[in-house]
């Protein structure tokens, strides 16, 4: 029979019991019937079932022990990075797997075994803190936690899970023990993109632009003062192509810019019509607009100028201002004053209240921008939101929400003089994050990792945002299917470090390529030993966070279970009775001997 | 006590150890000598069975000269060494018994006089000339395998074909002999490695030996050319080639029952050979202003990979004379060089006025070096000006290229036919509206005699503020008035203001502007006057540009008379009276316009704002419709593309030959293409390799262009996320009526 109650259910534990108490009880009952019938005198025979009596009750204390509530043990856990701390008396020490070796301490399995052995221990975890494996066992166990120094090192990195192609990826990261560190991004092929020292934080950020769609690997390289690398962490980035965003241009009078705009879009592959009177009746398009709901619900953004804006009939901008409400994102170019009447109608179906007389400056909002103007006029609602500025704080374009969509001022006019002057990834940025910003919200939610972001070898990824077909592929291009809960979360381990790629469904197609990038995740798998401070970070802040969900004493009161007690003490009665009842007889017989 | 029994006994004992030494002492350096050359250059199976063999012989050696020292030889030392023992030493290892009575008699008496013999060594003296020699043979063995491999392994490397057992072949010597051209002035030299950086159109030389012997053998390189090598009767397998450009090679051979054992292959790296670099290290400042007195120290440092050629020659080129005037001369001088072939420095100390120049001329001079490769360099000009202290004024207005204010203030013709057209009105108008607009006509009047003013350097002081395209002045909506009534008015003064300087500095400021006007922007790319502000001398200073010749002058008074006539009449709302003197100043511009050539300013003239109610009203039969095409660029990147896609996934087959033919249209694409080419052909190689795949594509990486950005979709919101976005929109709307 095992000591650990743990095992049975409630029910066989009671009809166990009380089988043996049945046996114990027929036991006594035959034994006494014997004694009294062979005993003389009544004291005698009261005196043996006593006697009888105490002994089948330690015996099946001996075998069932009385539980007790259990007293709450003090356990110190060393996990990964401990140091030796002289230890308090009255607290038991238990390393895990990962504990570097300190004398006189136990060694535990993982953290479960542990807390199988002490069931309600209150854990005090010293170390950088516990892995995937011991956390969901410890929740509501960690009492304290004493972190060990993280080791000096990129401790905390942001890199983008999914940009598109052109666009800057930005990784964002920190360095903990080693000040003025310099960080270098080196691209797949070695050669050095960008170079940065930490600011007084020890935080960094660090820019590259991204090419075509697929896995990109980074490389983050931490150099010391002579410029040899410390640590080299990938920072592989996945582009991946987006769903092209379809726009319309109406001017009122073709012009430069609307030329530009329409040439970058054209040229990344945007679905682009343009409509722009030359007067007497003469339009310039491309197809025809129809503005219904049907057609504009087939529009993701609308750049329009007040010009242009004027010249749509009145139930042109009801339809508009309709398709906003219902997800339609609106960029309101303004390339000179704004006519009174086209605030109003602006005010009236859009919601956007201007401010600002409307005359026009010369800005450069970068060094190294041809001049350009910008147009004083600005949203006056509460809930505009800036999009850019130049460097005097001048908002050159803003966005406030309108229903499911939104409507973006854009007073900036003349940018396509960037493009012409050899900035056209300045251009192209200045107009990618409007359209980012507005246009109708159409991307698949893809999958995300639950945590920092970061995945590690041998532990386990959880990934959210999953359907019931997800599946998961490991570096060698073998693809494995994941168990997702109601939640729509699952998990894996991976067992290899690299580039590990999550499908949130599985496409009909069983060799979909990376470009199917809104619904896949990319991760990459680290080895622990190679980012020993990124690790070592990511402990800490998990085994923060269980430490911050610890429910209070009382609730964790509510969760003991009932122990059964030490066993030793009645089985030495019980010896004792035993052996005190055996030598009575022996020298009842030695009596009966002399006096037979 | 000694017995002499003993003390001969222990005599022989010596004389034989001594033997032993000497023969140890002779034998072990070379035993150790060879030991070592076989541990170095020889197989370890080779160099430990030798030693061992080597160790038992010398043991074998020394046991048999332990044999050899027995009793008799040292009965023999001994009479050798002691006369005293009468040659019969061998009577005292001899048992007595079986002697004669003489002998033991002679026996006996030696015995007698043994202890009184000196103890001098017996056996053969030390060999130290063996010994030395024995231990040189050790040293030299140590030198050789502590610093000869190198030198043994390429030249004679050790065959070892025990191993392969003719299932495999193997390259047992390799040698390749690397001759730079004669022109970098480097040394051939030789290697037994595969791969190799070496100079543009160096030769190499393969000589190798594979065992066994293969039919055929040929070097294959990337690009797919291949090299036969050829053999000889000795077995040496030979190739040359002269190498253009970076390659990739492998050996490969036709013989299909012997494979080649493991790689052979390696990567040939072509460094071109840069032209020389000079710089001018003095004079440092450029343009040199010279005094007329003094001499000129003139340093260049010429660099090069290799080698220059020795000398150089120094360029000069003076102009003399100024405006059109200008002629030049050109010479040339040798300067010697001092320093290494790689690095020169060329000084030479040069008078200008030996050179003859004279005041006003320029001199630029210019040092040219050359390398042995024939590549030619030449520095950075050095400028030297005799500027002179006063410079004439020129006698013409040449080429008045200044940034102009708009003028939007109107021309004599435009006053005319306004003038008239009051006239005409007149009799629809209230007297005060006439006597308004023909006052308004006066200013336009006025205006445009101050500025024709100014060509006679009349004061320009009182110069009217002239109403131009300032976004902040409060007459805009005035001017428009005034001035939109017909078609070429947004022009500038095309018919009268042909003769466009700048209004001066003083009338500028005038303008209270709040920010800086269009003419003080940072001047715009070909604004002549400020060009020549900067860098040289403007022949006509801006007081000077009134000087026009006499004739002109008096015509320009004359508009100027009339015009101040014209204006008083104006003024005094006259208009009939003040149209002769208009109609006499028109035509008197119109002299002065055809007496002189005419500059006008081709630069930024900024428009004033459009008017967006008048658009095009006229006919417009003959607008057809016209496709709004969008011609993509060439895609030029399509192969490089698809390899990148295919790369992505794990499944996917990537056209490595084309992508290889595009890297070789492409050379300039990648500032390494061999990498390029090296990680293909690995991949062409094992197809199934995954390092090989991403090595390939982060190779590829750098070669991609960079798309313009674009937008990334918002993530679209679920029915929770829609209905709390309309809510919020029923609330905004609620509350905003």
């Amino acid at each position: 029979m095992s000591d650990n109650p743990i095992l049975f259910d409630a029910l066989p534990v009671l009809t166990a019991a009380r089988a043996t108490a049945l046996l114990l009880g027929v036991a006594w009952a035959w034994a006494a019937w014997r004694h009294w019938r062979r005993a003389r005198r009544m004291a005698d025979r009261l005196g043996q079932v006593a006697l009888q009596v105490l002994l089948a009750g330690l015996l099946y204390c001996v075998l069932w022990p009385p539980t007790s509530p259990p007293r709450p043990v003090r356990l110190v856990v060393l996990a990964q990075g401990a140091q030796a701390l002289p230890s308090a008396l009255d607290e038991h020490r238990v390393a895990l797997p990962e504990a570097p070796a300190l004398p006189g301490v136990e060694r535990a399995p993982d953290l479960a075994s542990v807390l199988s052995r002490w069931p309600d221990a209150r854990l005090q975890v010293r170390g950088w803190g516990l892995n995937a494996r011991d956390r969901d066992v410890a929740r509501g166990h960690v009492a304290t936690f004493t972190p060990a120094p993280l080791p000096a090192g990129v401790t905390s990195l942001q890199v983008p899970t999914a940009v598109v192609p052109g666009a800057l990826a930005r990784i964002e990261g920190r360095v903990t023990g080693a000040p003025q560190s310099r960080l270098v991004l080196r691209d797949p092929a070695g050669r050095m993109l960008a170079s940065v020292s930490t600011d007084r934080a020890g935080r960094f950020t660090l820019a590259a632009r991204v090419r075509e769609p697929g896995w990109t690997p980074f490389t983050l390289e931490r150099l010391d003062a002579h410029g040899r690398a410390l640590e080299r962490l990938e920072v592989p980035v996945m582009v991946v192509a987006p769903p092209r965003p379809r726009v319309w241009i109406i001017a009122g009078a073709p012009n430069p810019e609307i030329n530009q705009l329409r040439r970058w879009a054209s040229a990344g592959g945007l679905p682009v019509s343009l409509r722009a009177p030359l007067g007497g009746g003469v339009v310039l398009a491309d197809r025809p607009m129809a503005f219904t709901p049907v057609a504009l619900a087939q529009v993701d953004v609308l750049v329009i100028d007040p010009r242009g804006w004027a010249g749509l009939d009145a139930a042109a901008l009801r339809a508009i201002a309709a398709a906003v409400r219902t997800g339609l994102g609106v960029v309101l170019r303004v390339d000179g004053p704004v006519p009174a009447a086209v605030r109003a109608t602006w005010q009236r179906q859009l919601g956007v209240a201007l401010q600002g007389d409307g005359r026009g400056d010369r800005v450069q909002p970068q060094p190294g921008d041809p001049p350009m103007i910008a147009w004083r006029v600005a949203l006056a609602g509460a809930d505009a939101v800036p999009l850019q500025h130049d460097r005097d704080g001048r908002i050159l374009a803003a966005w406030q929400p309108l229903g499911r969509g939104r409507v973006a001022l854009v007073t900036l006019d003349g940018s396509y003089a960037r493009a012409l002057s050899g900035q056209a990834g300045r251009y192209a940025d200045g107009w990618s994050g409007v359209f980012d910003a507005v246009a109708r919200a159409r991307a698949e939610a893809a999958p995300h990792v639950v945590g920092d972001g970061n995945a590690w070898r041998d532990e386990r990824v959880t990934v959210c945002g999953l359907a019931r077909t997800a599946r998961w592929q490991d570096p060698g291009g073998g693809w494995h299917p994941l168990a997702v809960d109601v939640r729509g979360c699952a998990a894996f381990w991976p067992e290899r470090v690299g580039h590990h790629r999550v499908a949130a469904a599985t496409a009909t197609d069983a060799t979909a390529t990376a470009t199917a990038g809104d619904t896949t995740l990319d991760l990459r798998v680290r080895d622990p030993q190679d980012a020993p401070a990124l690790y070592a970070a990511s402990l800490d802040t998990a085994t923060r966070e269980l430490l911050a969900e610890a429910p209070a004493s009382g609730q964790a009161d509510a969760h003991r279970k009932a122990m059964p007690g030490p066993r030793w003490p009645w089985f030495l009665a019980w010896l004792a009775v035993f052996a005190w009842i055996g030598w009575r007889e022996r020298r009842r017989r030695g009596e009966h001997a002399r006096g037979g | 006590m000694t017995t002499p029994a003993s003390t001969l006994r222990s005599r022989w004992r010596r004389a034989r150890a001594r033997r032993m030494l000497q023969a140890l002492a002779a034998g072990l350096p070379w035993w150790l000598a060879a030991s070592v050359l076989a541990w170095r250059f020889a197989p370890s199976t080779i160099a430990i069975g030798g030693s061992a063999l080597l160790a038992v012989g010398l043991v074998v050696w020394l046991a048999w000269r332990w044999r050899a020292s027995d009793a008799a030889w040292c009965a023999r030392q001994l009479d050798a060494v002691h006369p005293e023992l009468e040659d019969s030493a061998t009577l005292l290892f001899a048992a007595p018994a079986a002697l004669s009575p003489l002998q033991r008699l002679q026996r006996e008496r030696l015995l007698a006089r043994l202890p009184a013999l000196p103890r001098t060594p017996l056996g053969p003296r030390w060999p130290w000339v063996r010994i030395a020699v024995a231990l040189l043979a050790l040293g030299l063995a140590g030198a050789l395998a502590w610093r000869g491999p190198d030198v043994l392994r390429a030249r004679a490397p050790v065959v070892d074909v025990r191993g392969s057992k003719a299932t495999q072949t193997r390259v047992t010597a390799l040698q390749l002999t690397i001759t730079p051209p004669a022109a970098t002035g480097e040394p051939a030299r030789t290697q037994a490695t595969w791969s190799a950086r070496v100079p543009v159109g160096s030769m190499l030389r393969w000589q190798l030996r594979l065992a066994p012997r293969p039919r055929h053998a040929r070097l294959v390189f990337h690009d797919g050319a291949r090299l036969a090598l050829q053999s000889d009767a000795t077995g040496t397998w030979r190739a040359t080639l002269r190498l253009t450009q970076g390659r990739l090679y492998r050996l490969e051979l036709d013989d299909a029952a012997a494979p080649l054992a493991g790689e052979a292959s390696g990567r040939l790296d072509a460094i071109a050979d840069r032209p020389p670099r000079v710089r001018v290290l003095a004079p440092t400042a450029n343009p040199v202003t010279y005094t007329g007195a003094g001499a000129l120290a003139l340093r260049f440092l010429a660099e090069d990979d290799y080698a220059l050629t020795p000398g150089a020659r120094l360029l000069l080129v003076r102009a003399s004379g100024s405006g059109e005037n200008v002629s030049f001369a050109r010479s040339e001088l040798s300067l010697a060089g001092r320093g290494t072939p790689r690095a020169q420095t060329f000084e030479r100390v040069l008078d200008p006025r030996a050179l003859g120049m004279q005041p006003g001329d320029e001199l630029v001079l210019r040092l040219q070096a050359s390398d042995r490769g024939g590549q030619t360099a030449t520095s950075p000009s050095v400028i030297v000006r005799w500027v002179l202290p006063d410079i004439a004024a020129g006698a013409g207005v040449d080429g008045l290229a200044r940034a102009t204010l708009p003028a939007y203030f109107r021309s004599q013709r435009q006053i005319i036919i306004d003038a008239e057209a009051l006239l005409g009105e007149r009799p629809r108008l209230t007297a005060e509206v006439f006597a308004r607009r023909a006052n308004a006509l006066g200013d336009d009047q006025r205006a445009l005699r101050l500025r024709y003013g100014q060509f006679l350097g009349m004061e320009a002081d009182g110069a009217p503020a002239l109403p131009v395209a300032d976004d902040d002045h409060a007459d805009h909506a005035h001017a428009d008035r005034e001035h939109a009534t017909t078609a070429d008015d947004a022009l500038p003064l095309a018919d009268a203001a042909p003769v466009a300087p700048a209004p001066e500095p003083s009338a500028h400021a005038e303008h209270d502007h709040a920010d800086a006007p269009p003419g003080a922007a940072p001047p715009p790319f070909g604004d002549a006057g400020s060009v020549t502000a900067e860098f040289g001398h403007t022949h006509d200073q801006p007081e000077a540009a009134t000087l026009l010749d006499p004739g002109t002058k008096t015509l320009l008074r004359g508009a100027l008379d009339a015009m101040w006539d014209s204006e008083l009449h104006l003024r005094q709302a006259d208009p009939p009276a003040a149209l002769p003197f208009a109609y006499r100043a028109l035509r008197l511009i119109k002299q002065v316009q055809q007496a002189d050539r005419i500059y006008l300013a081709r630069i930024g003239n900024e428009l004033p704002p459009y008017d967006a109610t008048r658009r095009m009203q006229g006919a417009r039969a003959d607008i057809a419709p016209l496709a709004l095409a969008w011609t993509a660029l060439p895609d030029d990147d399509r192969v490089l593309l698809q390899s990148w896609r295919a790369l992505q996934s794990p499944a996917a087959v990537v056209d490595l030959t084309a992508l290889l033919a595009w890297l070789e249209a492409h050379p300039a694409r990648s500032a390494d293409p061999l990498t390029v080419a090296a990680a293909i052909d690995r991949l062409a190689r094992d197809a199934t390799c995954v390092d090989c795949r991403n090595a390939l594509a982060a190779a590829l990486w750098p070669l991609l262009a960079t798309p313009s950005a674009l937008p990334a979709l918002r993530t679209q919101s679920d029915d929770e996320g829609r209905r709390y976005l309309d809510a919020l929109q029923r609330l905004r709307e609620g509350a905003a009526p």
